[in-house]
């Protein structure tokens, strides 16, 4: 396997932030110490231990197919499992195998066979919007590769996207490339500002239709909000600096 | 309840990115308070029929943009109903020609809540 690495150099991580309260819920009185730090919602087991975030869970994928070299040459998309949700969510108390949305926080190759004579791209769409990828960085690199067929666009234009561009690059396997990796890291992802404490309280929601919720115009200026609506628990936030 | 509509976009700023404070009055002050610069407490304002709060619409419409245009619809979430890999390759077309792709990927994930 062959990757395209664009990232920078990395600068030295940065000092630890003051924490603050949660915005959402306001588990303490006002003039309360703080209630949560702000580690990433990417990290590991051993942060999440601090906070009341479910633990990361780790599970190994094999993705075995077979394509034809017309399939190949337009791109074709193969999905991971036909019940991915259900093995994500096996053994794992609380979750259902109808939880289908998850925060993925690594992926690592393990091993790849491929007996096509050229490189073939491996993408995946692991995001629904663009607005997700604002402010994700890949710790592993986002991979630009030269466009794969000649029949998609211009060959020697390098692009950190797959299909319909809605595929980020993950990686590049070489002709008839055989081989067993040791933690090959493709996509760790990290994030500048978002933090645990936004996936906690705003993880359950996923529509702007959500956060208006209850809440009723009255006047042409005026809304009524429920005392329980996230605009109020937004308005009562109070941070310690 | 009087918003101030000048400081609105700090001060919710100032709730979404903690650290990313634009009003220089948050470092004025040992506590920031969004309800204090609001001018409105919902815990010393009435309630309205029992479980509501009267509050300016364009706080609460910049509330809710800015929440979910900063926060949620950056919320980095996979729908495991719909993730595939896509495979491309320059090889010469061909219908008859079959080749074999065979990866083992490990991955890491957290839901979002417990």
């Amino acid at each position: 396997m062959s990757r395209v690495n664009s990232s920078a150099p990395h600068a030295p991580a940065a000092p630890e932030a003051a924490a603050d309260m949660s915005a959402a819920v306001p588990r303490e009185s006002l003039g309360a110490p703080m209630a949560m730090e702000e580690s990433s919602l990417f990290d590991s087991a051993d942060a999440s231990s601090r906070s009341s975030l479910s633990e990361v869970h780790t599970r190994n994928v094999v993705v075995d197919t077979n394509l034809t070299a017309t399939e190949l040459n337009l791109g074709k998309s193969v999905p991971l499992s036909r019940n991915l949700a259900a093995v994500f969510a096996e053994g794992i108390e609380g979750v259902s195998a109808a939880s289908s949305k998850v925060v993925i926080t690594g992926i690592t190759l393990e091993n790849v066979f491929s007996d096509v004579p050229k490189r073939v791209a491996v993408s995946a769409n692991l995001f629904q919007s663009k607005a997700q990828q604002t402010g994700l960085k890949n710790e592993a690199g986002w991979l630009y590769s030269q466009q794969s067929s000649e029949l998609a666009s211009e060959a020697s234009e390098h692009v950190a996207y797959g299909g319909d561009g809605s595929f980020v690059n993950l990686c590049s396997l070489l002709p008839f490339e055989q081989a067993r990796h040791t933690a090959c890291a493709i996509y760790t992802p990290t994030n500048s500002s978002l933090n645990q404490r936004h996936l906690q309280d705003y993880g359950n929601i996923s529509t702007k239709e959500q956060l208006w919720d209850g809440i009723v115009a009255v006047t042409d200026s005026t809304f009524y909000v429920p005392a329980e609506s996230v605009v109020c628990k937004v308005i009562r936030y109070v941070s310690f600096h | 309840m009087q918003g101030d509509q000048v400081r609105v976009f700090p001060l919710i700023l100032s709730c979404v990115f903690p650290r990313a404070r634009t009003d220089p009055f948050s470092y004025n002050t040992p506590h920031s308070k969004n309800w204090d610069r609001f001018g409105f407490s919902p815990q010393s304002e009435e309630k309205v029929e029992g479980s509501f709060y009267r509050i300016d619409k364009p706080i609460v419409q910049s509330v809710v943009n800015q929440l979910y245009d900063n926060v949620i619809a950056r919320l980095p979430f996979t729908s495991l109903n719909n993730l595939k890999l896509h495979l491309q390759s320059n090889v010469e077309p061909s219908n008859s020609a079959t080749h074999n792709c065979s990866m083992q990927l490990k991955i890491n994930y957290r839901y979002p809540q417990n």
